[in-house]
């Protein structure tokens, strides 16, 4: 009895994420080239790290990611693509933040932060790209 | 074993998302010996991989789904085929 139960729960579990595969949300443009964007505005603000050139780029990569991850926020059947985008805006906004206030931060710090959100982009624009059409 | 040894050894792991992770985490402590960045930086950039590992994970889910919904429309394609 207690294996039919076992047996019929792991039946269970697998039919709700193959369910959850066949109703996935599918791929989405501009869901892809908002990522494109983060990327490339990173490529771009990295050579003007510990530089007064560097503010406004990070400025602008924070007003990207905010707008992706609402863009994606309620989007149905969009979990794993709502939890980058949350987690990619976390990463930017310490960033963000330590722009507040001050012009510029140590080239180390700024170096090390953009190559990290350059990775995670990277991750999740391979990942979105990949959707099913 | 040190914590240098231990982000060393991890560094040669054969998973590429522990030995990624190991590289970048060595290469926060080599920042942070150096005095480049500050405590109150390399704590945030500890929290940043952590949340690099989140995005990894989402992406393998989202990477599975996407097969497993092409596989599914393919059979079903098939399926109509015969």
């Amino acid at each position: 009895m207690k294996k039919v139960l076992v047996l019929g729960m792991a039946i269970a579990l697998s039919g709700c994420a193959i369910y959850d595969a066949i109703t996935m949300a599918k791929f989405d443009n501009h869901e892809y080239a908002m990522v494109n964007d983060i990327r490339s505005t990173v490529a771009v603000a990295r050579p003007q790290c510990g530089t007064s050139e560097e503010k406004p780029l990070v400025r602008q990569l924070y007003v990207q990611s905010l707008t992706l991850k609402n863009y994606s926020q309620y989007i149905p059947k969009n979990d794993p693509t709502i939890k980058m985008t949350s987690e990619l805006h976390e990463i930017i906004q310490g960033l963000h933040d330590k722009y507040r206030g001050q012009e510029s931060v140590s080239a180390a710090y700024c170096n090390l932060k953009l190559n990290l959100i350059e990775k995670n982009a990277e991750v999740m624009q391979r990942s979105i790209g990949g959707k099913p059409r | 074993m040190n914590l240098d040894q231990l982000l060393r050894e991890l560094n040669d792991h054969p998973d590429d998302a522990v030995a990624n992770w190991a590289a970048d985490a060595h290469e926060l402590q080599t920042q942070l010996k150096s005095n480049a960045i500050s405590l109150a930086e390399y704590k945030e950039l500890l929290q940043d991989l952590l949340r690099g590992q989140e995005i990894l994970k989402s992406a393998n889910d989202l990477d599975t789904q996407s097969a497993i919904n092409q596989a599914t429309h393919g059979l079903l394609a098939l399926a109509s085929l015969a």
